[in-house]
């Protein structure tokens, strides 16, 4: 038994040696622990302040293909009619919400973009960095508004409580900080003319103080007009201050995000996809008016001319169903029957050019004084000379049209032709490119905001706000609609909220409908500023 | 600092090492030196004799001491005394020291085995045979034929024995013909056999019916005996997994194993498997088992295994067996025992192995209407609603220029779907070498697996290379090492459900009338010389010519792995020793995709990728064991040890992104836009120590106990360290009862209490910012999972209650378990809002419970010399419930999909499934609309499948008679359902043959469509008090189909199949070539085997599919149904040739 007694001492023994020496080996685990390949969030120092900077831009604007689809092709692209669906399968552009889709759509920028640029403001103003966060600010505005304007309320102010409930804030608290905010950066950007933020990480300005200016006032013209039917008096004073503190004049000024070979315009990939076309909207208005941006914005379809009206530039309209009984016509091959979208937005290998993602142009900033002097407001100039400005801009933005060719188009009496498609689409509106000064003030405003749609293109999230607005373009009605809120002649007015936000985040989305014109979650909700 | 960390286990190697050669230097005379004691570290020992001292208690003295067994006949012994005062000196030479004893009295000495010695009275050593007759004989086994070495072979009533050498002969020394001998053999049921007169006995000896007193491994490679284990296992044998041969060796242990659940991810030849043992448990974890090879985990599964190499699979169950691997077995543990060398001549083994495997197509197809929509045909039309074939000429459908203005009669092919695939074959063959000296044994084996799949151009090679050497390096010192090699090269392995890249996708969805001729013309020329694929709805968002995806989505998959291990064990004494060890498992692996130019959303512009893995898991060991008898009745075995594990993986990939420059030439440099990664996979270091062992008084009552403590490298600082214990109990109650009834040999229950702690996943305790491409200086993007610095390790805790009753000699037993399991303390994320900066954090929380039963029934009915059957009927019934998720949430979102999302719920079990539903009356009526169809829950998605079974059961029977053997497996899953994404887009299509009804008309919501639903229909009232009357509305096939079905938006509650099905998995037939006719061949032995398995479904309640193929092996996978291969069954031959 004395073997026994020894050998229980030395395994006892043996074993506490062992725990000591592990106890003593674990120095290394807190590194072992930690990437290596990867920055931690809360070492990050100024000098990466940019390339966070730099992310809050690409995928705030949605340039990630599959968000982008999710976000703007799937919606604002075919609500604004610029295109139509072809994929059999693609039931938004039949009205039907897709739940599954608008989480897509919602997490694409509160994941990927929100917090980086939170990140940013914070960060600049607690370590003094003023001009860095002006410009955030401002990039703050332009990518909320975005958001806003899809969904009504939305997770604002309380962005970043890093709790497991995030409030909502009503569109009109956001509308109005968005003027305060704008009001916090223009003052620090004033004060800073030739100044530079954040250098070649922005890849809209190249961190230029004084583009960035002539940006934060031009999108308080954008926003004051947007509340132009729901506050009158703050819409003027809004956008009389904008024109006065210095907006776009010409296109060197204007906004757009620059694309890389690793950070690409999102229609370069999804073009790919096959899966919209030209909309019938598109054909009627851009070949009735014998526009030349037509050959840039689309090509010709690939079976040629369909209708016999010896342009071979096919559009057809929203909304075609799965099943064509009732329509007579198939719904395979329309790819080829109609026309892509134009050259510029196809992937490099055909012949594509991988165009700067569009935020704002100087044809919309006079189309925008032009509603104004409208108006009666003070914008520097008369509703037509403006107008007439605008579609200037476009030639010259989207074309190589000479100056004659511009001016024969201004003076032009053209109006829009119906497509000769088989459902016999009428002429989309009767209103010609040249300004009827004596036409009627809704006139002038459909001139306007028509010219607008089409130099927007294929900036569709701001057509469609604009669309929901104002009314134009009178868009077609869809030939088809599943969703019996509403039918064909009827159209989406917002995008209802993402079912995560039912499973994450419920009690603030069920707040959120109280803050809605009517507490009804639907697509028929029309937004605060939608008040016409 | 890695040479530091081992300094310490370093120097114990070497430690031990330099011994060894001291010790072997000392003994250079190897005869005369065998006997080592253990005293002779110590010098002194010295015992003195009294005068009177009975000689039997001398020699048992020695016994202990120099730890040999003598065998003798106790009545020659009876009065044998020492007569005068002696010293004997303990530490000098065994011999020398018998010499000196023995002198006195008129015995010798005889040195019968290794450590087995005979006293044998004097004269007989020249004189036998005057008093001992010499008994010769050889065993073997009664089922195979094969020798049995080392069987115990005892004259009854006496310590007279020897064991049978590796030929299974023996010779021994009998003092009568008129004794009867006793044979035994673990593993074997022990004969006796009286002499009666003769000189020459052969046995056979049949192996244990049930697993009465099996030798199982457990932890540590421990081996025990069954019945002395206070938990479950069980366990299957090297022919069980070699004859009906899976490419998955795991696969073969499916319906075998009660409780166990084997389900095959859809890439075919050469997929990985899920198997879940009692029940689905972590709720973000994989449930799924621990694999330990040798002792040691492993990285990963064994899919890539050799099973020839494989002497058995030993399944532990709960977490009371696996309490000792660690976090990591809390999911439960395959232990695998590979083969060693045995003592003898040069041994060759070859098999060889040819499975044919044919797809079983489920789906019915209908066969009447092709290509269009509402009846009208259109040539580029994905769906087949178009108009009826009758042979009418319509326009082709290929865009080649060639083909423009071709037409061909518009006719049914019925065989399309099953042209496209193919008859595949898995064949393999093995040759293994053994040998071995008294001291060394080697075991050598080479296999070379080769099979296609039924999808043409999936292919599998797989060469496994395996060396193992034990060594008895000295007297005291062994050593066991093992290499082996795997390669393995997998061509297009199957993307699996909804890729675009799938090809199976492709091909059930071909519309009725292609014709395969036409279809395989998978590309043309265009008028631009551009190569194009040749499909019917050209740039489509989704189709594609599945012989386009079969030859122009290409992906080349090869892996290496290198298990290797070297254990060194050194005997202080009979009762101490410590074995050092370390176990590498490591590789790395490279893939390649290439797609085509025109592979529309996937790769219009062509796509080319590469990625490189490499990574290990790398153990070391030490277990220092302690086994003694405390006194007659008490034994006690004690071990104390320690382990270091460490963890590394890392990745790199590139890819062109989307476009190559030059067309269809891949290589990563012909693209303008480079995408490239790299991955810091998972390090993880562990450091354990941990002490187990077993009290136990007689062969009645068994404690075992055992306490481990881990230190993580993935946990913060102070939760880093955790401990956790097991403690077990088994009692025999027919050694502690007297006067239990005669048919029952045997009786047992045990309990057994568990609890194991889980360390976390790598990186959960701080928040990373990760950089990517793009802009003009990168981007940065803060990680959207947020850290938790106060992780706790998760816990699963377990108890299970047990019993086992043997009856007539152990022919027919019932072993019955009850277990209870809680997974605590979980880690997993919860989901935040997004607007909270960030999507998820990850927490402990949770409680999922599995309780269930298990009952297994082995019986012997028939046992004879010629004719036996043996019947195994397996059942388990496990119920799963998810207690608790967290204070947030009560339900969690796992995986999603088009049609469905897969949740945990408070409440429920786990596995449920949520999808679109039918909007209904509070009464449950379906509400129709006015078009005749349903109207949906859209927005919101309600519970409508849930996957986890009721229960399994199986029957498998064996019947040999002679030298032929019949067996088969019948397996049966009840309960338990999921939504099908692949009836879902098929039935949208119009491809099944039940979407034939009501294609012009006629179909009425819960009539004659869906009739086991009530239907309403709104017929007035407010919104608040609607009225509804009886649907009556009808609608059209075309119309309700692609309404409800459908990618984008399906149904799901329209979809739910039951995947209860009774299944044929496994039929062989054995044939041992006869005694006869191998006498007058040069070998020893020729088994030859027909096998088959998966042969047929004797009850399935799912029509279009086989509801165990699912497309992953994820968390969510069981319910994870979408464009899977077709079930198929393989059946083949397989020879076994012992030279």
């Amino acid at each position: 038994m004395n073997s026994l007694k020894k050998n229980i001492l030395k395994m006892t023994s043996t074993g506490l040696l062992v725990i000591l020496l592990m106890a003593g080996c674990t120095d290394h685990f807190d590194e072992l622990n930690t990437p290596d390949d990867q920055l931690v969030a809360s070492n990050l120092e100024s000098a990466q302040l940019g390339q966070a900077f730099a992310q809050a831009q690409f995928y705030g604007l949605y340039g990630s293909p599959g968000p982008f689809q999710l976000m703007q092709s799937l919606h604002a692209d075919i609500y604004a009619q610029y295109f139509a669906t072809t994929a059999p399968n693609f039931d938004s552009d039949q009205n039907v919400m897709i739940r599954s889709w608008q989480n897509g759509a919602w997490n694409g920028f509160y994941g990927a973009a929100a917090p980086q640029l939170d990140f940013v403001e914070n960060f600049s103003e607690e370590n003094g960095m003023t001009l860095e966060n002006a410009v955030a600010k401002v990039m703050r505005v332009q990518l909320y508004h975005r958001i806003t304007d899809y969904w009504g309320p939305i997770i604002y102010s309380e962005f970043g409580n890093g709790e497991t409930k995030v409030p909502y804030d009503s569109q009109e608290d956001v509308y109005k900080d968005f003027f305060v905010t704008l009001d916090e950066a223009v003052a620090v950007l004033k004060n800073n003319a030739g100044g530079n933020a954040f250098g070649s990480n922005d890849q809209i300005y190249e961190g230029s103080v004084d583009q960035w200016l002539r940006f934060a006032n031009s999108l308080r013209l954008r926003l004051a007009m947007r509340v132009k039917y729901v506050e009158p008096e703050l819409a003027k004073t809004e956008a009389e201050k904008a024109v006065s503190d210095g907006v776009m004049m010409d296109n060197s000024h204007n906004a757009k995000l620059l694309t890389t070979q690793n950070s690409r315009n999102p229609y370069t990939t999804i073009t790919d996809w096959g899966e919209f076309r030209m909309s019938a909207a598109m054909e009627s208005a851009l070949e009735g008016y014998e526009d030349p941006r037509q050959a840039k914005y689309f090509q010709p379809a690939v079976n040629g001319d369909q209708d016999g009206d010896g342009n071979p530039y096919e559009g057809f309209r929203n909304g075609l169903p799965k099943t064509r009984k009732e329509s007579g016509v198939e719904d395979e091959g329309l790819n080829d029957r109609y026309s892509d979208m134009g050259i510029d937005w196809q992937n490099d290998s055909k012949g594509g050019s991988n165009p700067p993602i569009e935020i704002m142009n100087a044809a919309e900033v006079y189309f925008l004084r032009a509603e104004g002097a409208l108006e009666g407001w003070n914008m520097g100039g008369t509703a037509e000379a403006l107008y007439e400005e605008g579609i200037r801009m476009s030639m010259m933005e989207s074309t190589t049209a000479t100056s004659a060719e511009i001016e024969a188009y201004i003076e032009s009496g053209n109006t829009p032709k119906s497509p000769q498609d088989i459902w016999d689409s009428p002429a989309l509106t009767d209103i010609p490119v040249a300004f009827e000064s004596a036409g009627s003030k809704e006139r002038k405003l459909e001139q306007i905001i028509t010219q607008k749609w089409l130099a927007l293109y294929p900036n569709s999230m701001e057509a469609w706000a604009e669309y929901r607005r104002t009314g134009y373009p009178a868009l077609y009605d869809r030939i088809n609609s599943l969703n019996p809120a509403i039918p064909v002649g009827d159209d989406v007015q917002r995008i209802p909220f993402a079912s995560g936000e039912y499973s994450d985040n419920a009690e603030s989305v069920q707040n959120a409908i109280q803050l809605l014109t009517s507490p009804a979650d639907e697509a028929t909700t029309k937004l605060w500023w939608d008040a016409k | 600092m890695i040479m530091k960390r081992y300094k310490w286990i370093g120097s114990l190697i070497i430690l031990l090492v330099v011994s060894t050669q001291w010790t072997a230097a000392q003994n250079n005379q190897y005869d005369r030196n065998v006997y080592v004691s253990a005293t002779d570290w110590n010098n002194q020992n010295l015992q003195e004799i009294a005068p009177g001292t009975h000689l039997q208690e001398v020699l048992s003295l020695i016994e202990n001491e120099y730890n040999v067994n003598f065998l003798f006949d106790s009545k020659l012994l009876a009065d044998q005394y020492v007569s005068e005062h002696k010293v004997l000196y303990l530490n000098r030479d065994l011999f020398d020291l018998l010499d000196r004893l023995l002198a006195e009295f008129n015995f010798t000495y005889k040195k019968l085995t290794h450590r087995t010695l005979g006293i044998l009275p004097r004269d007989t050593e020249m004189k036998n045979p005057m008093n001992l007759e010499v008994v010769t004989g050889s065993v073997t086994d009664a089922q195979t034929g094969a020798p049995l070495p080392g069987v115990n072979v005892m004259v009854k009533g006496s310590t007279i024995g020897t064991s049978t050498d590796s030929q299974g002969s023996y010779e021994l020394n009998a003092p009568s013909l008129q004794d009867t001998l006793i044979f035994s053999f673990i593993g074997y049921q022990t004969q006796e056999v009286p002499i009666s007169g003769r000189t020459s006995i052969d046995v056979n000896l049949s192996p244990q019916a049930i697993a009465g007193d099996e030798v199982v491994v457990t932890a540590f490679g421990l081996e025990r005996e069954s019945s002395s284990l206070t938990y479950s296992t069980e366990s299957v044998d090297n022919e069980g997994l070699t004859e009906a041969r899976e490419l998955n060796v795991v696969n073969s242990l499916s319906g075998k194993v009660a409780g166990m659940q084997v389900n095959q991810a859809g890439t075919g030849v050469g997929g990985a498997s899920r198997v879940v043992l009692r029940g689905n448990r972590s709720i973000s974890g994989s449930s799924q088992p621990l694999y330990v090879v040798d002792g040691v985990p492993i990285r990963g599964d064994i899919s890539d295994m050799n099973p020839d190499n494989i002497e058995s699979i030993n399944v532990l169950k709960g977490p009371n067996a696996a309490a000792l691997y660690g976090s990591e077995a809390q999911n439960g543990a395959i232990v695998v025992t590979t083969r060693k060398g045995r003592e003898g001549e040069i041994d060759f083994s070859f098999s060889s192995n040819f499975m044919l495997r044919d797809p079983i197509l489920l789906t019915k197809y209908q066969n009447v209407y092709g290509q269009g929509t509402s009846g009208v045909y259109s040539p580029s039309s994905e769906s087949s609603w178009g108009p009826q074939m009758d042979g009418q000429m319509v326009d082709h459908w290929s865009p080649a220029p060639d083909m423009q203005g071709e037409q061909y009669a518009f006719n049914p092919q019925p065989n399309n779907v099953e042209e496209a695939f193919q008859t595949g074959y898995n064949s393999s063959n093995n040759l293994t070498a053994s040998m071995g000296s008294e001291n060394v044994q080697a075991l050598f084996s080479y296999t070379f697996t080769n099979a296609e799949g039924v999808v043409p151009k999936n292919e599998l090679d797989r060469h496994n290379i395996s060396a193992r050497v034990t060594s008895q390096l000295s007297d005291n010192l062994s050593l066991d090492s093992k290499l082996s090699y795997m390669r393995q090269s997998i061509d297009n392995q199957l993307p699996t459900g909804e890729s675009f890249a799938n090809p199976i996708r492709h091909i059930y969805r071909l519309p009725r009338n292609i014709r395969t001729a036409d279809a395989e013309m998978f590309d043309y020329t265009n008028s631009e010389g551009m190569l194009r694929q040749n499909y019917w709805n050209p740039l489509s968002n989704g189709g594609a010519n599945p012989y386009w995806t079969m030859n122009r989505n290409l992906n080349e998959n090869v892996s290496d792995r290198i298990n290797a291990l070297a254990s060194l064990t050194y005997d202080f004494t009979d009762y101490l020793s410590l074995m050092v060890r370390s176990a590498y498992d490591g590789g790395s692996g490279e893939s390649e995709f290439r797609r085509y130019n025109d592979t529309y959303v996937i790769a219009q512009n062509g796509y080319y990728s590469i990625a490189k893995s490499n990574g290990y898991e790398w153990n070391s060991d030490f277990l220092l064991s302690y086994n003694q008898d405390l006194t007659e009745d008490w034994y006690l075995e004690a071990n104390v040890g320690g382990n270091i594990k460490k963890e590394r993986n890392s990745s790199m990939s590139a890819n062109t992104n989307n476009a190559l420059t030059i067309p269809n030439f891949f290589a990563i440099s012909n693209t303008q836009n480079v995408a490239a990664g790299e991955n810091i996979g998972s390090p993880m270091d562990i450091y354990s120590a941990y002490a187990f062992g077993q009290l136990a008084w007689k062969d009645a009552i068994y404690l075992d106990f055992s306490g481990r403590n881990d230190v993580s490298s993935t946990l913060p600082e102070d939760n880093r360290s955790y401990f956790y214990p097991s403690v077990g109990l088994s009692a025999s109650l027919t050694e502690l009862i007297s006067g239990l009834p005669d048919v029952l040999s045997g009786a047992r229950v045990r309990g057994s209490w568990a609890k194991v702690g889980n360390s976390a996943p790598p990186f959960m305790t701080i928040r990373t910012a990760s950089l990517s491409s793009g802009g003009n200086n990168g981007f940065l993007q803060l990680d959207t999972t947020l850290p938790n610095e106060n992780l706790k390790p998760e816990e699963t805790e377990s108890y299970e209650l047990g019993a086992n009753l043997q009856f007539f000699e152990n022919r027919l037993g019932l072993d019955f378990t009850y277990y209870k399991t809680n997974t605590r303390d979980q880690l997993f994320q919860v989901a935040v809002p997004v607007g909270s900066g960030a999507s998820s954090f990850f927490t402990n929380g949770g409680d999922v419970s599995n309780k269930g039963y298990e009952i297994l029934l082995s019986a012997t009915p028939v046992q004879s010399r010629d004719f036996n059957w043996d019947l195994n009927v397996n059942y388990s019934a496990n119920d799963n419930m998810v207690e608790k998720i967290s204070e947030d949430q009560p339900i969690l979102t796992l995986a999603t999909d088009f049609l469905r999302a897969f949740r945990i719920e408070e409440g429920k079990p786990f596995g449920q499934v949520y999808s679109r539903g039918w909007e209904r009356t509070e009464d449950g009526d379906v509400i129709v609309g006015e078009n005749g169809v349903p109207q949906v829950t859209g927005g919101r998605t309600v519970p409508v499948a849930n996957f986890s079974p009721d229960w399994r059961g199986s029957i498998r029977s064996t019947l040999s008679y002679k030298n032929l053997s019949l067996s088969f497996l019948i397996d049966h899953r009840q309960g338990g359902s999921i939504a099908s994404l692949t009836n879902a887009i098929l039935f949208d299509d119009g491809l099944t043959k039940q979407t034939l009804n009501g294609r012009d008309g006629g179909l009425v919501f819960g009539d004659n469509l869906f009739g086991g639903e009530s239907a309403v229909m709104r017929t007035g009232g407010t919104d608040e008090n609607p009225e509804y009357s009886k649907n009556t509305q009808e609608v059209d096939a075309q119309t309700f189909w692609t309404s409800i079905g459908g990618r984008n938006t399906p149904v799901g509650e329209a979809f739910v199949v039951e995947a209860t099905n009774t299944r044929l998995r496994e039929l062989t037939l054995g044939y041992n070539l006869p005694e006869s006719v191998i006498s007058s061949l040069p070998i020893s032995n020729l088994k030859l085997s027909l096998v088959g398995r998966n042969l047929l479904f004797l009850y399935r309640a799912s029509e279009n599919l086989d509801p165990d193929l699912m497309t992953g092996t994820n968390a969510a996978a069981e319910g994870f149904e979408s464009f899977t291969p077709p079930s198929s069954r393989t059946f083949g031959a397989n020879i076994k040739i012992d030279f």
